[in-house]
């Protein structure tokens, strides 16, 4: 099983005294604060917070930083924020490059 | 999942695969300087789907990693003030600092709690009025946005007890610390996706203009980063670099304004102090006069018994991309996310970790 | 004024018996149990099962079940992962003091239906109070007894080469469950923990087989952690297909969310079953019956190469090694 504790030595602070403990495996979330941005679709707005969805999955984010994001909008969402509105229509153009690209290459 | 299923399809992997098998002549050694890479790539395996030519390195990306051993002392030492809460991101409280860590500061009666976003260390500032809020301040440009909302908005509630110890650092400097101590001979950049839609593409210019390395910017699903490997491939063999966007759907060329018009009002930039790389001028954000109430380094002032490395730990050389983790001795036989030695190991993001949890079949 | 416990409850008094008597015989009574002798009598014969559990979940209550669910279903569950019937549990539970009574009525009812599906008696109780702080809100540990049909030998250390490996449904929707009710988080989806007892799906597995090998349930540390132990304790090779994994669209999205993995997620309600693969059709063909079987998929296979070792062919073809969780990826899940 896997273990969730650690045992470590410990100091009191007030009485200087050392002792062996267990100090429990709280590693908080292992998510990745700092580059994950995840594409969620706009559902709501209400002021500068939004109601967003992914996957059946709601969240409200800020739209502090994407002030111009409208319901139906996709949105990058990073530790609560929405840092970019998804373009569309590059989205759609880079997965054509892809198609073109697999289709080219299995030819050969 | 829109946006994130369409980039992971298996044939539209194998057709980039192979494009980039072809035309992959020579070896060429990328970087990349985010630790949301380093996890994507290991993850998803794209070393195994790229040829042998292409070599992938990681960089400085992981911002738990390049904090420097002094500043987490700092941050630990802020801990066991009388009436502090120390708020964090998750993986900054199980790296070890010189003599302890967040989680042993916690375990010894410190109030040390993981936020998921800055706005709820301002909530907890809310709730307590009568303890002192500081957030651990670290990230890169994708984060500094939304610690600089974080400040704005204890402002304009009102909130007097909410402090930042600003850690956070940019990327273009350290990129260009890289290549100056030419320790690495690279011939491509795999530009960090989310710190772009911040910045946007201008600020690495300098890259192809100064020291003849390609750039491209590149998203973090599977096709992203393989279409990002087969641009820069393709740069390379024609001998142009440039600075390219290979994630058009969330970097624009001028990024985000808004975000920057925030990060500019309230922070300053300055040297900061990069675990592995030393001093890096021009690198770090530090809260600007306009709001000095808020920066916990003016608030607070600790003692801090000289900062040291752990012994044999090699985390300095991963993250300048000198070795991988493979090439460190402490690596799976002692150094674990069990019982992690450096920062490496211990992030989601570092590279350590990632090559611990997905390490390749091959390396069996 | 809510009614709480109070100290007064678990001193052995007065108040003791009147907790016992209202709040925990009138829905778990049975013979055993009413004579509330200091133990329990049962008969057995055979080769017996035993095991524990504590549950220290946080919250209590959460989407799907509650604390009272989870300590049945788990001990339950526990029990028939060794191919044994369930019969019997013991309660154990500590309380905080000012807990409200109404809360612990709900959970007792929660067991009460838990343990009428599953079809079995608790037979042994005991309630402890402590003062406010020194435990959060409840704590329940539950032991079960259970008896081995003759000739049935499921262990962890039975795979052998060639085996096929099952998967009884999706992964990951208790610890997601779970975690949207975590504060800090603000998702919220209409996903449900998956908490259910295993051991008619186990028996009607056992009914079409007798060359089931191991049966392990994937609760802490997920299905990634469960595989591991079975490759170690087989000394065997695992291999997988992550293409073949069965994971819920919100599942997968809020994992997403949060940078997290569904092969590490905590289930309640789902097992591994490793077998014979001339038996391997009609096994799964069985569970597919069962509610609690319907999304159950062949995801791997037992090999002779890298001997107590998980490898997972990505959905993109390469391979990667799939090593236990270390550390605690979500804290009180079960």
């Amino acid at each position: 099983m896997c273990p969730s504790f650690t045992v470590e030595t410990v100091k009191n602070r007030s009485t200087g005294q050392e002792s062996r403990v267990c100090i429990k495996g709280e590693f908080g979330l292992k998510y990745r604060a700092v580059c994950l941005a995840i594409p969620v679709k706009v559902v709501s707005i209400d002021g500068d917070e939004a109601e967003t969805e992914i996957g059946g999955v709601r969240r409200r984010v800020s739209i502090a930083f994407t002030p111009e994001a409208k319901v139906g909008d996709y949105v990058l969402l990073h530790t609560g924020y929405a840092i970019t509105v998804v373009d569309e229509a590059e989205a759609e153009e880079t997965l054509k490059l892809l198609e073109e690209i697999a289709s080219l290459s299995e030819v050969h | 999942m829109k946006f994130i299923d369409e980039y992971q399809d298996t044939r539209l992997a194998r057709g980039l695969a192979r494009r980039i098998a072809q035309h992959s002549t020579k070896t060429v050694r990328l970087m990349e300087f985010c630790g949301g890479h380093t996890h994507a790539i290991l993850r998803y395996g794209i070393r195994q789907l790229v040829p042998r030519t292409v070599e992938l390195r990681s960089g400085p990306g992981c911002p738990v990693c390049v904090t420097a051993s002094a500043d987490l002392d700092k941050a630990i030492a802020l801990a066991h003030v009388p009436g502090v809460i120390i708020t964090t991101f998750g993986d900054m409280i199980r790296v070890p600092g010189s003599y302890s860590s967040l989680q042993k500061a916690k375990a010894e009666g410190a109030d040390v709690r993981v936020v998921y976003s800055t706005i709820d260390a301002v909530e907890i500032a809310k709730a307590n009025p009568r303890n002192s809020v500081i957030l651990i301040g670290i990230g890169f440009e994708t984060t500094a946005p939304t610690i600089a909302a974080s400040i704005l908005k204890a402002q304009q509630d009102r909130i007097e007890n909410f402090y930042v110890l600003s850690l956070n650092k940019l990327t273009p400097p350290v990129m260009k610390a890289l290549l100056d101590s030419g320790e690495v001979k690279l011939d491509g950049i795999v530009g960090p996706g989310h710190v772009s839609v911040i910045i946007g593409s201008h600020p690495y210019e300098f890259i192809p203009r100064d020291y003849g390395v390609a750039c491209v910017i590149s998203g973090f699903e599977p096709l992203d980063i393989l279409l990002c490997i087969d641009k820069l491939v393709e740069q390379i063999a024609e001998g142009e670099p440039k600075v390219e966007i290979a994630y058009p759907r969330g970097v624009k060329p001028e990024g985000n304004r808004k975000a920057r018009q925030l990060m500019e009002e309230v922070f300053e930039i300055g040297e900061a102090n990069w675990r592995g790389i030393g001093i890096v001028p021009e690198s770090g954000l530090k809260i600007g006069g306009k709001y000095e109430q808020f920066d916990a380094d003016k608030a607070f002032s600790v003692s801090l018994k000289p900062s040291k490395e752990p012994k044999g730990c090699r985390c300095g050389d991963v993250i300048r991309g000198t070795a991988t983790p493979l090439e460190c001795r402490l690596f799976r036989k002692v150094c674990t996310p069990e019982r992690p030695v450096g920062p490496c190991m211990v992030s989601s993001e570092g590279a350590c970790a990632a090559y611990y949890q997905y390490g390749a079949a091959e390396d069996l | 004024m809510d009614d709480t416990i109070l100290l007064a409850h678990g001193s052995g008094g007065k108040l003791s018996h009147e907790l016992v008597a209202k709040e925990f015989l009138p829905f778990l009574a049975n013979p055993a149990l009413n004579k509330l002798d200091d133990s329990a009598i049962f008969e057995a014969s055979g080769r017996l099962a035993f095991t524990t559990d504590g549950y220290v979940v946080n919250p209590i209550f959460f989407p799907g079940g509650d604390i009272g669910k989870l300590a049945v279903c788990g001990t339950v569950n526990d029990l028939s992962m060794s191919g044994a019937m369930p019969l019997y549990l013991s309660l154990s539970a500590i309380i905080e003091e000012g807990f409200l009574l109404r809360d612990l009525e709900r959970i007792v009812q929660s067991i009460k239906k838990a343990a009428e599906e599953a079809g079995v008696s608790i037979i042994a109780g005991d309630t402890k109070v402590v003062n406010r702080g020194q435990a959060d809100r409840l704590f329940i540990t539950t032991s079960g007894v259970g008896t081995v049909p003759p000739r049935v030998d499921i262990s962890g250390a039975n795979a052998r080469a060639g085996d096929k490996v099952l998967l009884s449904g999706t992964i990951g929707d208790h610890g997601m469950a779970i975690m949207s009710q975590r504060e800090g988080l603000k998702f919220s989806m209409t996903l449900k923990s998956d908490c259910a007892p295993l051991n008619r799906l186990v028996s009607q597995m056992l009914e079409v087989s007798s060359r089931v090998h191991c049966l392990r349930d994937p609760t802490r540390g997920g299905l990634a952690t469960t595989l591991n132990e079975l490759a170690r304790q087989s000394n065997a090779g695992i291999t997988i297909e992550e293409a073949r994994i069965p994971v819920k669209e919100e599942v997968k999205a809020a994992c997403e969310l949060l940078g997290l993995d569904p092969i590490y997620v905590a289930n309640e309600g789902k097992l591994v079953a490793i077998v014979d693969p001339a038996d391997a059709d009609k096994i799964l063909a069985r569970m597919r019956k069962n509610r609690y079987g319907r999304d159950a998929a062949v995801i791997g296979e037992i090999i002779n190469q890298h001997q107590g070792k998980v490898v997972m062919k990505t959905r993109l073809g390469p391979s990667r090694i799939v090593d236990m969780l270390s550390g605690e990826l979500l804290p009180r899940i079960c």
